[in-house]
């Protein structure tokens, strides 16, 4: 009789066990994740980073992503990126606070230091102790165009407000006597110094003008195009950290020792290579001096860059040079 | 013994029936895992390829936003064609494009890069004319992904319709086989249950038949059960009873023999000596009237007194009759007969219940 007991109630647990584990098989309503997504870190204000396009949006923005989750965990707070279409924009972002700082070109730099009193703090130094660059006037090498003198008449492709996309080919024509000529060269304004030389590449723009790093690596990736160079500006720093006005003494420093370290640690050279960059140096307004040259140099001119206000000014305690 | 043979017994039947239970709880799981997946997996892919078709459309009217100069930003633009991404890796990840819709996911990936660059394009450009033809480019490229969704959609779609009537197939061969097994689980069950019965039925039909005779004085008659168990012991033990009541009896009719040897032997010498004197008077009465009834009565009487004895050298069983009230003897007629007759009833036949009874009769 023990036996049969033993027999039953081993059957009926094993049924339990049976319904047990079908019963929990079964989707419950119950699995939904109720953990608070938003760790301590994210209910800080977030450090709110600027970019303008100057490359391929999307792929920038996942450089630049890369250095921003650096920087948060470092700092200890989320980082945004905030990416204007224009520069109008991002200096209109510093004015309304919207951004903390911005990697500006060299050109709208000197607007930001200019017009919103921001600080430059640092620029990215790339593989060879370059952390500068250049703008080109570049054509396919098959064009006619030999010189910049040839572009009469002629599309050419540019960035508006950027030094190498605008004020460079601008201060080129216009010191050539391009622009004043009856028939100047017909500007096509794009919005990356990729699409410049894409667009010169594919022969919808007869010239362009970018900057020379982005070429270089367009020539690296497409060895099969050939680009003729047909002009290069004095160098200026590369696209740089700026820091509004308003919090620069708050962010500036712990952003300085933060990212002036990155290359001492593996983390930070791992994000370093996803940025594209080796380190990050310091930078100085006075390094922008080719800037204000050739703004200077513009005079009237200045407006046909399609930059809206003045050309930037060199700030306090440095005088202009005569003439 | 008895008990562990249908302890085993029926214990191998629950086990049996818990397991075709288990196994049939295990295979309806089986379908019902089948069915959700089929219902999610179709949902889903149609669910997946319809957030696509919406992605584009929102990066679309993103466009138009900074077109219009109402959006100066190009996060949100950005964040959504990271999405569309992300989206189109996922959908990669599904089973039926995988085994129907490859060729049609291969041209999607092939003409995402183009969308995305002339989105990004058209994003950034202020040139009218420029922006003018990566609208149209883009405009071709966004056409062509919703093809390829569309198309994608519908191969969902499709492939969840063939899995639901594989799964429809598969139900019904696990009804089919549930159904056989059970049925044969509960042939067995029956068959197990009669074998069950005859095990205990049997030998209990043939104890009684066995107990029937002997009640009717068969005790010759024995009970053959071989099944090494409790009936086996109980039809020994019965059959011991039958041996030794059969010793019994033996031994009762020997005795009848002995006496009747005894009674045999007294009686014929008395009988004789009478038989003698009865010739004698016969002789000397010399035809006397009066004397011949009374010899004629004596020889009568010594005759019967005879045949009674030798009725006793010839008794096979012991009868017994009622004498008087309360007071039985022996029926020598049927004792000396072979044995029971057919529908005798066991009152009719009745055993000595104790030596007096026996002695009463004879």
């Amino acid at each position: 009789m023990r036996i049969a007991w033993i027999i039953l109630t081993g059957a009926l647990v094993l049924l339990a066990i049976g319904v047990a584990i079908w019963l929990g098989r079964l989707p419950s309503a119950m699995d939904i994740d109720e953990a608070d997504p938003t760790s301590a870190a994210d209910r800080t204000p977030p450090l709110r980073i600027g970019l303008i396009p100057e490359r391929d949006i999307f792929e920038q923005r996942r450089r630049y992503r890369a250095l921003a989750d650096y920087l948060a965990a470092k700092l200890g707070r989320p980082v945004e990126l905030v990416s204007s279409n224009t520069y109008e924009g991002v200096l209109k972002d510093f004015a309304e606070a919207r951004v903390d700082a911005a990697f500006l070109g060299s050109l709208v730099a000197t607007l930001a230091m200019d017009r919103h009193d921001a600080q430059v703090l640092l620029k990215p130094e790339v593989e060879g102790g370059i952390a500068t660059y250049r703008g080109v006037i570049l054509v396919r090498a098959d064009s006619p165009i030999q010189s910049v003198d040839d572009l009469a008449g002629h599309s050419i492709a540019m960035v508006k407000a950027t030094t190498a996309g605008d004020l460079f080919p601008m201060f080129e024509m216009v010191r050539r006597g391009l622009a004043q000529s009856p028939q100047p060269p017909e500007i096509k304004w794009v919005g990356t110094h990729d699409a410049v030389i894409r667009e010169v590449a594919v022969g919808r723009a007869d010239a362009g003008s970018a900057k020379d790093l982005r070429l270089d690596a367009y020539e690296a990736a497409h060895p099969a195009v050939r680009i003729r160079r047909l002009a290069a500006s004095d160098p200026v720093p590369n696209n740089a950290l700026v820091i509004r006005a308003g919090v620069a003494d708050e962010i500036g420093p712990a952003l300085a020792r933060i990212m002036l370290a990155m290359d001492r640690e593996e983390t930070g050279r791992e994000t370093l290579a996803a940025f594209g960059a080796v380190r990050f140096v310091p930078c100085r307004p006075e390094e922008y001096e080719a800037v204000y040259e050739m703004a200077d140099s513009l005079g009237e001119q200045w407006a046909a860059l399609g930059v809206s206000g003045p050309p930037p000014k060199r700030r306090g305690g440095r005088p202009d040079p005569p003439g | 013994m008895l008990r562990r043979k249908l302890l085993l017994m029926l214990g191998s039947l629950v086990a049996l029936l818990l397991a075709a239970a288990v196994c049939a709880l295990l295979l309806l799981q089986d379908v019902l895992e089948d069915l959700n997946h089929v219902s999610s997996a179709a949902l889903t892919g149609t669910t997946r390829t319809s957030v696509l078709g919406a992605t584009i459309t929102t990066i679309e009217a993103e466009l138009n936003e900074i077109h219009l100069e109402r959006e100066t930003h190009l996060d949100r633009l950005i964040d959504t064609v990271e999405t569309l991404n992300e989206q189109v890796r996922d959908l990669g990840q599904f089973f039926f494009i995988k085994e129907d819709g490859a060729s049609n996911y291969q041209r999607l990936l092939e003409f995402m890069p183009i969308f995305v660059r002339h989105v990004g394009d058209l994003a950034t450009t202020r040139d009218p004319e420029l922006a003018a033809a990566h609208a149209d480019l883009a405009l071709e490229a966004s056409v062509a992904l919703r093809k390829e969704i569309a198309a994608l959609g519908n191969i969902s779609q499709a492939h969840a319709e063939r899995e639901q009537q594989q799964v429809n197939v598969k139900f019904r061969w696990m009804v089919l086989g549930v159904a056989i097994v059970f049925l044969l689980v509960i042939n067995i069950s029956i068959m197990v249950l009669l074998r069950a019965a005859t095990m205990i039925l049997k030998p209990v039909d043939r104890l009684v038949e066995a107990s029937r005779r002997l009640a009717q004085e068969e005790f010759d008659y024995r009970v053959d059960v071989v099944q090494h168990d409790e009936f086996d012991e109980l039809a020994r033990a019965y059959n011991g009873l039958a041996e030794q009541l059969q010793l019994n009896e033996h031994r009762k009719i020997e005795t009848l023999h002995h006496v009747a040897r005894t009674l045999n032997h007294e009686l014929n010498n008395a009988a004789s000596i009478i038989e003698l004197q009865l010739k004698l008077l016969a002789r000397n009465s010399q035809g006397e009237q009066s004397m011949a009834k009374p010899l004629g009565q004596i020889h009568e009487t010594l005759k019967r007194m005879s045949d009674t004895v030798n009725a006793l050298k010839r008794i096979r069983r012991i009868v017994l009759t009622d004498y008087l009230e309360g007071v039985k003897m022996l029926d020598l007629k049927r004792s000396v007969e072979e044995g029971p007759r057919p529908g005798e009833s066991p009152s009719q036949t009745m055993v000595e219940k104790n030596p007096d009874d026996r002695t009463a009769g004879a």
